[in-house]
């Protein structure tokens, strides 16, 4: 069982189980059902919050996938704890906040669902201790901010740039899960507690580079920075309470906190260091320039989001102690801030109907207490001593220091910028000179949600004195700060505090700078060019799709069974090894006779079948084509192939002839053309090689072997073919007359009842021809069964039986014998088939029953007479295949072509 | 009740179940309860079967009591097993979907019957032991699902069957041939005895031309590319119900016997054409999720996402390594069940928005939660999102194909992995985000359709809870096809090789 | 004379292939018969060729021919039959001279 440190995670499967379970209610009441939501998450992280003093670091796993090392394991920290108190907190404002937001909206209880769904694996992602639950986790996050980024998917716009951060972060997740597979293989372990137990081994050092960067990337894409730094100012078309939570405490900080996690780790890798606290940096730039051009209120907060996770990118990217010590400081007041700042901006947005920063000069005045939260939250921003943020920017720029000072300066410099930015975003809104008329009266409860956080900041100032040991301390040493952390406001004069000053001071020119009217537009070199490259992407990727798909989808049959043909015959080539070239041996008792007459026939036929420009010349080709395989087949001792060639060749000419005549289809040639004629060669020459080659081998058979010295004594037949058909190998003919079956019923399928008959062009008067074909019939059908009967001890058995019954019977159908219209066939060729299936499936299960096993035969023995289960799946094969015959003959009528429509 | 009476039913169950069908006529009701039955039967000694082969132990029926391999066996295997399970459950919900959604006039037409001798062939093709056998039954399978297709109307739709029928008659000529010079160089058709009399052979010449031609015939059933045209004509113009039973199905038979004959017949440490291999399923991912991503209508989309998951699984053996055998055999269960799934959901889509085109149908988040959830389900798992099942599946083969540091593969996964994200993201943007369009639904829902379908997405959230167990069962079922000990027992008796027999009966 | 049956099987093969390359139905259909047939014969001729071999088992016979490939053979051309019976059915429908009920 869990133990119970991990529960409050579990609080905010409650408010979604409302939502889910229970949406009409959250519809009727929104600010009722909201608030109970809100209290259930703030409940849990007060929860989380009281167990961060001396909390000793536990971790408990259950096993769910061993084999590929992942697990379901959970760790729990100061710091992880500190984390999840966090995001609880401001989940529950957030939840507070929508529901004031969408308060009319019939969408709130998806919202409320969504929200709460996103703190769990928010939860996930921080309390796991298996790199790959984490990923679960992780990916969950993408999916939940793109469908909460989509919440107005009616507009194109926030379908398009939704789904460009959504794009933007799976990428990134799926490379990082390629980066965690990679270092699992180079530790040994997927455990992060496991993993840190390594810093300092060395042991990072020589993880390979690929696999570092493929776990970058993950974090960089994730926490927005640079190239792939678009997505986020773009994620703000979702509603106010979802960029709140996702700039603050979720989402974004995923990837900065995995990266502070593994740094204590993977800082001992030589390009760690270079490559996070390179792409941190260059992030903040990236973020004021845009900033310095952004007058709507909320893609500027978007833009200092960028700037404060490029510091955290760059305090994880140094990984020293004293850079983790200010990581924490300054995740735990940009968390605080960033918050109320973004519930805010929605407050002011809804009161005022604008988020310009024209239309907001003075808003503080008519909004006093979401003015309040606004001030507080911007002046920590600012870093102003002594709230939170000032703390942030110290440690900041003292870790920065302490590892170079060159480095502290460009941090210096950067801050300046967003303190700029800062200035920017909050002085219009303090003016006091000038005060706006609300559009709108705003729910109280919204303010209230949005002063909550505030009022954090403020309690964080308060208490940080006498608690920090306790709490934040110990959540940054958890982190890998050193032992007993703490946080002071005042150092003394140290160039860390001189640097900040310097920054507060450049910071008002750079406001004064900003704040012009007319920016001069940026010049080409700074123009942003991550993103059209990332829509580049996507448009080549479409135009590449849509290459594929032309090359798959177009093109005639003949082309692409070309294309099929050609590959597989250039396999067979490659592996037929064509230098070692046997010749097979002249089997002297062949004889030539025969063949050298045979031969030069087959040729003529088989051009003249493929050239044919008549229907009349195909069929004759046909004809003869089949004629010379059934006396091959002759020839080699087969005498049941020839028969069964032989009729099944006829009855499908007559097929042929029958859907040709019909359809008025002209079977003329197509005009030669190379190409196929190329392909075609080069298929025979090479079936030809094949052959020979296998005709070559010295071969033992034991199977057939053990047929032959079987057949009489066990099987009682003689003749082997039909035994092996009937009892070696039944099986195979069940399945062959189920094809034929299903060829019957398919054609059924296909053309239907087909009801109305065409008249027979025949005269029917012609009484000598209707005798004939009686006298033929009467004659057949005893032969059939004679057929039928020495099938297992001579050349027939039950297919060429069936056939000549079946040929009778088309006989007596040419002439138009009136008992055999066409319903009635239709008829007798279902029942037939499915007796016949029927027979053939009993005799194979009658041994069943009696405890053999399938299909075994079952004899009784007379003197010479040998009556057994074979005979009778033979006989269903007779009666399958007359089905089937009766089912064809009656849509080849051959002579209908005057049908009426 | 004995495995291998388990066996013979789940094979002979739908068979029966055909036969009853046409004997109780034009009947729908009747034919839909018999055919469910019969399923559900097959189905349950399908599970049967699952459990008696879980430890890695194998069984085999001889036909006509002939001793292998001189007559027919049908065996049973934990790989053939699994398949056989998932294959008749997804049969089940198609079957269920087929019988409350098509038209009237497909059930006149024979559809239930067409469908259990589908079934019966694709038990046939999972459980036989013998080449020449396997392809008999991939033209039962072949027949059955043209039959099924000739029942369409319309020019485009009669156009695409038959170039399904063409190119895959195509294969089946190959199978034949390369049937008959195998026959020609061992001897046998039997798969334990060729396992057997390969395992020695060294004059590769006429083994890797005659395996040239298996493969092709293979590689078209399970399109591969540049062997997959059949399937983006014909699968799209299909019902869903229909469609979803194809692509649950007909794909994942040559996939299997792909698997079986080169994983196991003609394996040894390696087997012939494996780098080709390799190459045409790294081309068969991209290719196909490529065409799926130029698509713009649901049912299309999906079709071309198949050829890209086949992809995935020809890897896996291509790889071949017994981690990356487990991994295909995993994806072939986890793919089965969420590829039919998608097809059914498309059908709901239809049947809700009126159309599956993107430019149609729209704002059915909004309009039909319920709908959205179970699009997204089997959606996110094909895309390989975790905890579904096919993250699994993919995470497996990406870790054994890292492991082996192989870079092409890995990125393939990974790439193609995105590219399915982003198509599926197409549909989602186009029909489920968007206005919620005015006036009520173009018909009523059907809830049978919607439970199948339900029941399908709650395998594979189930897939995904308990990857443990399951893997540890595609473990044994890749360890059966690697070192197929229990197989050549159960085939030929405890004291193979089949040689002392023989020279018995002399 | 292997050598002559294996040219005979080339010749249908190519035969078969020209056809089915071709664009028309019929040239698919024509295509296949053609190549059914040479496949059966690549089937046939796999299990070695023997002329005025006994076909029946008789007390004393000479070594007769290899039965097997002929019942599979047998199987081939009967599943052939079937199968481009059906479609010859199909091509009959897509004239639209059928009525679909």
């Amino acid at each position: 069982m869990m133990s119970e440190v991990f529960l409050p995670a579990l609080l905010p499967l409650v408010p979604l189980a409302l939502a889910l379970l229970a949406p009409g209610l959250v519809r009727a009441r929104p600010r009722a059902s909201t608030a109970l939501a809100a209290a259930v998450l703030a409940a849990g992280a007060v929860a989380m919050v009281a167990r961060v003093p001396g909390l000793e670091p536990l971790r408990e796993a259950w096993p769910w996938v061993p084999q590929l090392g992942v697990e379901i394991a959970l760790r729990l920290d100061a710091f992880t704890a500190w984390f999840a108190a966090l995001v609880l907190g401001l989940g529950a404002c957030v939840v507070l906040h929508a529901g004031g937001y969408l308060m009319h909206s019939r969408h709130l209880p998806g919202v409320v669902a969504a929200l709460s769904a996103f703190t769990l694996a928010m939860l996930g992602v921080i309390l796991s201790d298996n790199l790959y639950l984490l990923f679960l986790f992780w990916e969950a996050t993408s999916l939940l901010s793109f469908l909460l980024v989509g919440f107005h998917h009616e507009k194109e716009e926030v379908r398009e740039k939704a789904s460009q951060a959504l794009l933007v972060t799976l990428a990134g997740g799926a490379c990082m899960l390629a980066g965690i597979v990679l270092t699992h293989a180079h530790f040994g372990t997927t455990s992060i507690v496991g993993l840190l137990e390594r810093s300092g081994d060395g042991s990072a050092a020589t993880l390979s580079a690929g696999a570092l960067v493929l776990l970058l990337l993950g974090a960089l894409t994730k926490s927005a920075q640079l190239p792939f730094h678009f997505w986020l100012p773009n994620a703000m078309v979702g509603p106010a309470p979802v960029s709140a939570f996702l700039h603050s405490a979720t989402m974004v900080k995923a990837g900065v906190f995995f990266l502070a996690t593994l740094a204590p780790l993977l800082s001992g890798h030589p390009l760690w260091t270079p490559l996070v606290a390179g792409a941190g940096l260059l992030t903040v730039a990236t973020a004021v320039l845009r900033g310095a051009r952004e007058s709507d209120l909320k893609a500027l907060l978007a833009c200092t989001t960028l700037a404060a996770l490029g510091f955290l990118t760059l305090l994880a990217g140094l990984g020293t102690p004293a850079a983790l010590l200010g990581f924490v400081i300054f995740l735990t007041a940009h968390a605080l801030y960033k918050a109320p700042l973004f519930l805010a901006a929605g407050n002011l947005e809804k009161t005022f109907g604008t988020r310009r920063l024209e239309g907001l000069v003075g808003a503080v005045k008519s909004a006093p207490f979401t003015g309040l939260a606004f001030a507080i939250s911007g002046l920590s921003l600012i870093g102003l001593a002594p709230l939170p943020g000032f703390l942030g920017k110290e440690y900041l720029l003292k870790a920065t220091w302490a590892h170079s000072p060159i480095l502290a300066v460009a941090t210096a410099l950067a801050a300046a910028g967003v303190l700029g930015l800062g200035l920017k975003l909050m002085l219009p809104l303090l003016d006091w000179r000038r005060r706006p008329e609300p559009k709108k009266a705003l729910p109280l409860f919204m303010t209230f949600a949005a002063l909550l956080p505030a009022l954090g900041t403020v309690g964080l100032m308060i208490s940080l004195p006498a608690t920090t040991h306790e709490f934040l301390g110990a959540a940054a040493t958890a982190l890998g700060a050193p032992e007993d952390a703490a946080y002071k406001l005042w150092h003394g004069w140290t160039p860390a505090f001189g640097l900040g000053m310097g920054a507060l001071v450049l910071a008002v020119v750079v406001w004064r700078v900003l704040v012009r009217p007319n920016l001069p537009p940026l010049p080409d070199s700074l123009q942003p060019i991550f993103e059209p490259a990332f829509d580049n992407l996507i448009a080549s990727i479409r135009a590449l799709a849509a290459g594929a798909a032309r090359l798959l989808q177009g093109g005639r049959p003949g082309l692409q069974i070309g294309i099929m043909t050609t590959a597989i015959g250039l396999l067979a080539f490659v592996g037929l090894d064509a230098a070692s070239w046997d010749f097979p041996a002249a089997d002297p008792a062949a004889g030539t006779g025969v063949w050298l007459l045979l031969a030069p026939v087959a040729a003529l036929a088989a051009w003249l079948a493929s050239s044919a420009r008549s229907t009349l010349t195909l069929l004759v080709a046909l004809g003869f084509v089949g004629l010379i395989v059934a006396l091959m087949f002759l020839w080699f001792s087969a005498p049941d192939l020839a028969l069964t060639q032989l009729m099944a060749e006829t009855l499908l000419l007559f097929l042929l002839a029958g859907v040709l005549k019909k359809t008025g289809v002209q079977a003329t040639a197509s005009p030669f053309s190379g190409g196929r004629a190329l392909v075609a060669l080069a298929g025979g020459a090479l079936v030809t090689m094949l052959v020979l080659k296998a005709m070559a081998l010295e071969w033992d058979r034991p199977v057939s072997d053990f047929h032959l010295t079987h057949s009489k004594p066990a099987a009682y037949g003689a003749n082997v073919v039909n035994v092996i058909l009937v009892d070696f190998r039944a099986l195979d003919t069940l399945g062959e007359i189920l094809v034929l079956a299903i060829a019957s019923l398919g054609a059924t399928a296909a053309l239907g009842a087909a009801r109305r008959r065409s008249a027979l062009p025949f005269d029917s008067d012609s009484a000598w021809l209707a005798t004939a074909a009686r006298g033929l019939a009467l004659f057949a059908l005893p032969v059939s069964l004679w057929l039928f009967w020495r099938g297992h001890n001579a050349p027939g058995g039950g297919f060429i039986a069936a056939l000549v019954a079946a040929s009778a019977l088309g006989l007596l159908l040419l002439v138009r014998h009136p008992r055999l219209d066409a319903k009635r066939l239709r008829h007798a060729s279902l029942r037939l088939s499915v007796v016949g299936l029927l027979i053939a499936l009993g005799s194979a299960l009658l041994p069943v029953i009696s405890g053999g096993e399938f299909f075994t035969g079952l004899w009784w023995h007379s003197g010479d007479l040998h009556l057994g289960t074979p005979l009778l799946f033979d006989l269903g094969v007779y009666l399958t295949v007359l089905g089937f015959c009766l089912g064809f003959l009656r849509h080849f009528q051959p002579n209908a072509t005057q049908s009426p429509n | 009740m004995t495995p291998d009476l388990q066996l013979l039913l789940c094979l002979l169950a739908p068979f029966l179940g055909a036969l009853a069908c046409l004997a109780v006529g034009p009947r729908p009701r009747a034919s839909a309860a018999l055919a469910i039955l019969a399923v559900a039967v097959s189905f349950a000694a399908a599970l049967g079967l699952v459990a008696a082969t879980a430890g890695g132990e194998a069984f085999a029926v001889h036909a006509g009591g002939w001793s292998a391999p001189f007559g027919i066996v049908l065996v049973a295997d934990t790989f053939s097993a699994l398949m056989l399970a998932v294959c008749q459950l997804v049969t089940l919900a198609a079957l269920v979907t087929g019988a409350a959604l098509l038209p009237a006039r497909w059930h006149r037409r024979h559809f239930f019957p067409l469908v259990l001798t589908l079934s019966t062939a694709t038990c046939g093709a999972f459980l036989t032991g013998d080449l020449f056998n396997l392809y008999v039954w991939f033209e039962v399978l072949l027949l059955s699902s043209f039959a099924l297709m000739a029942i369409m109307r319309g020019p485009g739709a009669r156009a695409g069957a038959w170039r399904y029928v063409l190119l895959n008659l195509v294969s089946s000529l190959l199978f034949l041939a390369a049937a008959g010079l195998i026959y020609g160089k061992t001897g046998s058709l039997n798969f334990a005895d060729l396992h057997l009399r390969f395992a020695g052979a060294e004059d590769a010449f006429l083994v890797k031309s005659s395996t040239a031609l298996l493969f092709g015939s293979f590689a078209i059933k399970s399109a591969l590319l540049p062997f997959a045209f059949w399937l983006p004509a014909s699968y799209p113009s299909l019902p869903p119900a229909v469609s979803a039973l194809f692509a649950g199905l007909l794909t994942k038979v040559g996939l299997y016997a792909m698997f079986r004959v080169f994983g196991m017949v003609f394996a040894t440490d390696t087997f012939p054409h494996r780098d080709l291999l390799l190459i045409l399923a790294v081309v068969t991912m991209l290719g196909g999720v490529l065409g799926a991503v130029a698509q713009g209508g649901m049912r299309r989309i999906l079709s071309f996402h198949i050829i890209s998951q086949v992809g995935y699984m020809a890897l896996a053996l291509a790889l071949f390594t017994p981690l990356a055998l487990a991994a295909g055999i995993f994806y072939l269960v986890h793919h089965i069940v969420v590829k039919a799934n998608l097809f059914l959901v498309a059908g709901l889509v239809e049947r809700r928005a009126g159309s599956s085109e993107l430019d149609r149908a729209r704002g059915l988040l909004r309009a039909a939660p319920w709908l959205a959830a179970l699009f997204a389900v089997p959606a996110l798992s094909l895309a390989g999102i975790p905890p579904l099942s096919g993250f699994f599946a993919k995470f497996a083969l990406l870790r054994w194909s890292l492991e082996i540091a192989d870079a092409l593969a890995s990125t393939a996964i990974i790439g193609v992995g995105l590219l399915t994200v982003f198509s599926m993201l197409k549909i989602w943007r186009a029909a489920f985000w968007g206005e919620v369009p005015d006036g009520p639904p173009s018909k009523p829902a059907s809830p049978a359709a919607i439970g199948a379908s339900a029941a399908l997405a709650l395998v594979t959230v189930a897939i995904g809870l308990a990857a443990g167990p399951l893997f540890g069962l595609a473990e044994t079922a890749a360890e059966g096809l690697r070192e197929p000990a229990a197989y050549l027992d159960a085939v030929l008796g405890a004291g193979n090789p089949a040689t002392p027999e023989l020279e018995a009966s002399r | 004379m292997p050598i002559l049956l294996a040219i005979t099987i080339g010749l249908l093969v190519a035969a078969g292939l020209y056809r089915l390359l071709g664009p028309g139905r019929i040239d698919a259909l024509v295509g296949l018969i053609l190549l059914g047939q040479a496949a059966n014969l690549v089937l046939f001729a796999s299990g070695g060729l023997r002329h005025n071999a006994p076909a029946l088992i008789t007390e004393g016979m000479a070594e007769p021919t290899d039965p097997l490939p002929q019942a599979l053979v047998l199987t081939a051309i009967v599943i052939g039959f079937g199968i481009i019976a059906f479609l010859l059915t199909l091509v009959l429908r897509g004239t639209g001279k059928e009525h679909d009920a």
